[in-house]
């Protein structure tokens, strides 16, 4: 039943939460399958977007392709967010080091991964 | 230029803020709000260095400090530039709403959300107004005087979507601003058992297929029965959510069987329909440019004045 399959777009996200992860569960369960398994306190749903934000201080980026559709409505192509005003990006990202978060979730912020 | 007198206070400076989804997905809804603005003659402009809101239902899930502190964030900011901040995202609105209202409660939160603010040199007094840009448009501009604005009156039918978060001061704020306001542009709403279910865009992260087959394919099905022009909305979440849905019919199609021809009604921003009601022209804004559903036929219908 075609219901069954998994959704394509809901693969893809998690995927792109594999990939900014360092530690591989599912590896780790084959190979120590009596281990209980490690949940990590970012959902891999939610990882990709946290990603964003730790890096660019908002979820989406602002393409060439965003740029263009900015100019056709008449806009600055970059809107004045801290996708222009980095520096506040900067500062959000000194608040989350001073709460800790990122050790919560696990993120390297040099490495721009999850440890898990 | 204003074409009617406005009640909005001339000393109260609204800081439009964007969010995360408005300045990168929806433009046109951008653009419009600007040119609605300035034909009401509000004091608006931007908003700047604003971050993302941030997102309640994801941040205030993992750690409710880390949602105050970054929320406060973007309240300070509003503070230092002496704008109240207004949001037309249900989302943005209610972590500001929310996060503002539990800091002026407990001051304690308030001292831990200044101590990490510090670090980044900056301080939050709680002397900042956050409002919903419904609210502006009803409680400051006034329905008379948005009627006044109008040039030509959109003899349109439409499906609307107000948003969960939209709820949060009841019924009778801003659900019933929204319809009020596209009532005195014209428009006829069409009632219908699904106006105000949630279009499902947290639900995704949990159940991705029902938050898309019944959440989205329902609403886009019904609105598609019933030939509705277009389906309005004033949420960039919730949009965002639609967009997705859009996405996936398109990618991977419709294993429930519920849009078999695709799904072709324009969804539309509330900023877009006054715009079109007040005389400005649909490429002034961009409109049907950088959208998953083109709004083709209603811009024919309106061009055409049928």
């Amino acid at each position: 039943m075609a219901q069954d399959k998994p959704m394509k777009s809901f693969t893809r996200l998690l995927d792109s939460a594999k990939k900014a992860t360092e530690h591989k569960l599912e590896d780790e369960l084959v190979k120590y399958p009596w281990r209980r398994p490690f949940n990590a306190t970012a959902p891999d749903t939610a990882k990709p977007s946290l990603k964003r934000d730790f890096e660019q201080g908002l979820v989406y980026p602002i393409t060439d392709d965003v740029s263009g559709a900015r100019k056709a409505a008449n806009l600055d192509p970059m809107p004045p967010t801290a996708h222009k005003f980095v520096e506040q990006a900067e500062k959000k990202r000194e608040i989350m080091k001073d709460i800790g978060i990122g050790k919560k979730l696990a993120f390297d912020p040099e490495k721009r991964v999850y440890k898990y | 230029m204003t074409t009617s007198k406005s009640k909005v206070n001339p000393d109260e400076k609204y800081g439009y803020f964007l969010g995360c989804v408005m300045p990168a997905k929806m433009p046109w809804a951008e653009k419009a709000t600007f040119l609605v603005a300035d034909k009401l003659g509000i004091n608006w402009d931007y908003m700047k260095e604003t971050l993302c809101c941030v997102r309640p239902g994801v941040w205030k899930a993992i750690d409710p400090d880390t949602w105050l502190t970054l929320t406060g964030q973007n309240l300070a900011l509003a503070e230092k530039q002496g704008v109240t901040l207004v949001d037309s995202c249900n989302g943005c609105w209610i972590t500001h709403y929310e996060a503002l209202n539990e800091l002026l409660e407990e001051p304690e939160k308030m001292k831990m959300v200044n101590k990490h603010l510090a670090k980044a040199n900056m301080k939050l007094k709680g002397d900042v107004q956050v409002k919903h840009f419904l609210q502006v448009l009803y409680e400051d501009v006034g329905i008379s005087n948005i009627k006044k604005a109008v040039k030509k009156p959109l003899k349109l039918r439409m499906m609307r979507h107000i948003g969960c978060h939209a709820r949060k001061l009841g019924n009778d704020v801003l659900p019933k601003y929204f319809d009020e306001i596209l009532e005195a542009v014209g428009v006829k709403l069409v009632d219908t058992p699904y106006d105000s279910m949630c279009c499902g865009l947290l639900f995704y992260f949990a159940d991705p297929k029902t938050a898309i087959y019944r959440n989205v394919f329902k609403k886009f099905k019904l609105a598609q029965d019933l030939g509705v022009d277009a389906i309005a909305i004033i949420c960039s979440g919730c949009y965002d959510q639609f967009d997705r849905g859009i996405k996936i019919l398109e990618d991977e199609g419709d294993p429930t069987g519920q849009l078999p021809q695709g799904f072709d009604v324009p969804i539309v921003h509330l900023s877009e329909i006054l715009a079109l009601a007040f005389g400005y022209k649909p490429e002034e804004f961009g409109m049907d440019t950088f959208r998953t559903t083109s709004p083709s036929t209603l811009i024919s219908k309106i061009k055409g004045g049928k």
